[in-house]
């Protein structure tokens, strides 16, 4: 396997009570190509702030991330979004006043050179995949309930055609069958079609169904499962 | 592409902000625009004042400064006085040469006698109380007014030729006399018939042609008649010095105050001054003034008021939707894309407030403007219209406070429709550009709350 993603030396942290917290500390890790894993981690220990920086959201204060070799930083935080990740929030994090395929169809507009019919097309059979007919695909989002709403925002991520793929909690609003059904989904997206999936959750289904589980540690990703050595 | 189609589709699926800002701008914007109207309509109020006024400046002899000064004053002061109380013929020519001068006017007043005519007045004697010319036992007093042009400035607007000609270059070296109708009528007079008039009383008596018979003046001055200066020149040339008037008529009546400004200092003598029709155009435009003032200073405030409104509505707007915008960052969307398509939004909801705004100012600007001709340019100036009536009658001009108010009608033009759209746009970069300029500033995490 080839390394897809770097964090190296990532520190970051907060003031809390007058005095700075490290959440993460000299952090490293490599995200290989085709692996699916699973971070977990107690409340307030930074699995949310890493992911925000793995997706560049936001900036390490020190360190550096690469992808595909390349410093992020350097890539443009914009442009590693738009082309070369995709992400699957906690929060549906959808737009209300666009459909279901339509909110679908707006986060492959950049990548894909597709035309726009193909487009709909991708959006309405990955809306399929995670349980959405076309029928419910079609109505505004805001009169979906929520697990129907945290099914669109997956497919939202799994129809954009990137290599990289992060998640936060991103079954937590689903049912136990659908659930299975996404994790399904996001293994095929690493075994069969090569993408590198980070998700972090609190489920041990979750967990146990990736390739590899991280576990975050006075502000170090730690490897809680066997298999190949990841840390640094 | 992306931000056309989200932009169409917020504002189509998610009317109730939209629906916010367009009532906010369709008020903001009814308000300016009828403002605006109601300040062009008295602009073009104003410019039908000068043009009906016309262009005309006069050099006149301000007599009343004479007298304080010479109160008191010894004989040979009083002596220097009286000799600066003509008006120069030099003056004249030296005016006559600027560009922007079309022609001028000399005009000399010989006051004659006649024992052979009967006076054009009315024999109703309560036509006589505004009598000028005076009569003496058995011999009627007549004016005669040498001009140096062909046709008599009187003839610009007040008088009217009834029947023959004026003067042409044909009648250089003849006599010829222009006579009111009611002259002509009460001594049978034709044209073609011949009268006589002493120019000088030590003079013979010249005979004149009548080549033309005119109408139109008021009653004490139909014994009132034109000659030529020609005619002056050839048979009491002394009467020449006594100018009466001195008129310049420029070619565009807007350009008053500035000749007025160039040539007021020029004047030879402390004496005589510059007038055009610039008081009488103030004293008429005045309720103008006052009214655009005040319109000018609502403008202000609407738009400032306006601008602050906006800004406000603007701002929730945007504020309510960092979610929105956090998601697009996420998804590598650039700010510029995010800031287009909430300009775009906005603009389409303005757009739409900008054409009702355009069609209810023009229907209020209407009932305004009907408001301010009826009830501000009318009753309020009544007694000034009376004094500048008789004004007019003196200078030639017919133009009454009536006449203002009734060429007091909106009228929206290609310039005004561009100042409506001018004051729209500034509007809206005013009031919108701040708060969607924050976008700028928006970073996906916190914009997220993530």
């Amino acid at each position: 396997m080839s390394t897809l993603f770097e964090l190296k030396d990532i520190s970051y942290g907060y003031i809390d009570g007058g005095k700075k917290r490290l959440i993460l500390d000299n952090l490293s890790y490599t995200f290989e190509k085709g692996v699916f894993y699973t971070i977990l981690g107690p409340s307030g220990s930074g699995k949310t702030t890493l992911l925000s920086l793995a997706s560049a959201l936001d900036e390490p204060e020190t360190g550096a991330i690469y992808y595909n070799g390349t410093d992020i930083k350097k890539m443009g935080y914009r442009k590693f979004r738009r082309d070369h990740m995709s992400m699957i929030f906690q929060k549906y994090n959808l737009i209300d006043y666009l459909n279901g395929v339509e909110n679908v169809q707006s986060n492959i507009i950049h990548t894909d050179k597709r035309q726009k019919i193909e487009k709909k097309e991708i959006a309405y059979k990955v809306l399929h995949q995670v349980g959405i007919v076309k029928t419910k695909a079609d109505r505004r989002v805001n009169k979906l309930s929520g697990g129907e709403q945290q099914r669109i925002a997956i497919a939202r991520a799994l129809a954009k055609d990137v290599t990289l793929v992060l998640a936060d909690e991103p079954t937590g609003a689903l049912d136990t069958a659908t659930a299975k059904e996404v994790i399904g989904i996001f293994k095929k997206l690493s075994h069969e079609l090569g993408k590198t999936v980070i998700i972090v959750t609190h489920s041990d289904e979750i967990a146990h169904s990736s390739d590899v589980i991280l576990g975050l540690k006075n502000g170090k990703l730690v490897q809680l499962n066997g298999g190949s050595d990841h840390v640094r | 592409m992306r931000s056309i189609q989200h932009a169409f589709l917020s504002v189509i699926r998610k009317p109730t902000k939209g629906i916010v800002i367009f009532l906010i701008l369709l008020m903001v914007f009814t308000l300016i625009f009828t403002s605006i109207i109601i300040q062009n309509t008295i602009q073009a109020s104003k410019d039908f004042t000068r043009k009906e006024l016309g262009g005309n400046v006069e050099m006149k002899i301000d007599y009343i400064k004479s007298m304080q000064d010479a109160q008191g004053a010894s004989i040979t002061t009083q002596n220097e006085i009286q000799t600066q109380l003509s008006l120069p013929q030099n003056v004249a020519t030296t005016l006559a040469k600027d560009p922007n001068v079309l022609k001028y006017h000399i005009e000399n007043m010989i006051y004659t006698n006649s024992e052979k005519l009967k006076s054009g007045q009315s024999d109703d004697p309560s036509n006589f109380t505004m009598t000028l010319a005076t009569s003496t036992e058995g011999s009627i007093n007549f004016m005669l007014l040498a001009s140096n042009q062909l046709v008599p400035l009187d003839f610009e607007k007040q008088l009217k030729l009834a029947e023959g000609r004026f003067r042409t270059s044909d009648d250089i070296g003849k006599d010829t006399i222009l006579i009111s109708k009611e002259v002509a009528t009460k001594n049978n007079l034709l044209l073609g018939d011949t009268v006589g008039f002493k120019l000088d009383p030590n003079s013979e008596e010249v005979s004149f042609e009548v080549i033309g018979i005119y109408e139109g003046a008021p009653s004490y001055l139909v014994n009132q008649t034109y000659i030529s200066d020609d005619t002056l020149n050839r048979h009491a040339p002394q009467q020449l010095e006594n100018i009466s008037r001195v008129v310049w008529q420029l070619n565009d009546p807007f350009i008053i105050p500035d000749f007025l400004s160039k040539y007021e200092n020029q004047m030879p003598s402390k004496y005589l001054y510059l007038d055009a029709s610039n008081d009488q155009y103030n004293t008429l435009t005045k309720p103008l003034d006052v009214m655009s003032t005040v319109i000018n200073m609502l403008l202000v405030v609407i738009f400032i008021a306006g601008a602050m409104i906006t800004i406000s509505i603007v701002t929730l707007f945007v504020r309510e939707r960092q979610f929105e915008i956090g998601l697009l960052l996420a998804n590598g969307e650039s700010k510029g894309s995010i800031l287009a398509q909430f300009s775009i939004e906005i603009l389409m909801v303005a757009i739409l407030a900008f054409i009702f705004a355009f069609a209810a100012s023009s229907l209020t600007a209407d009932f305004v403007a009907g408001w301010i001709s009826e009830n501000q340019l009318v009753e309020s100036t009544s007694v000034t219209q009376q004094m500048i009536s008789f004004d007019d009658m003196m200078n030639g001009s017919n133009l009454t406070m009536d006449s203002i108010a009734d060429s007091f009608k909106v009228a929206i033009d290609l310039k005004t429709f561009i100042n409506l759209s001018l004051a729209s746009i500034g509007l809206l970069i005013a009031a919108i550009g701040a708060p969607l300029a924050v976008i700028l500033s928006y970073k996906p995490r916190k914009s997220l709350q993530y």
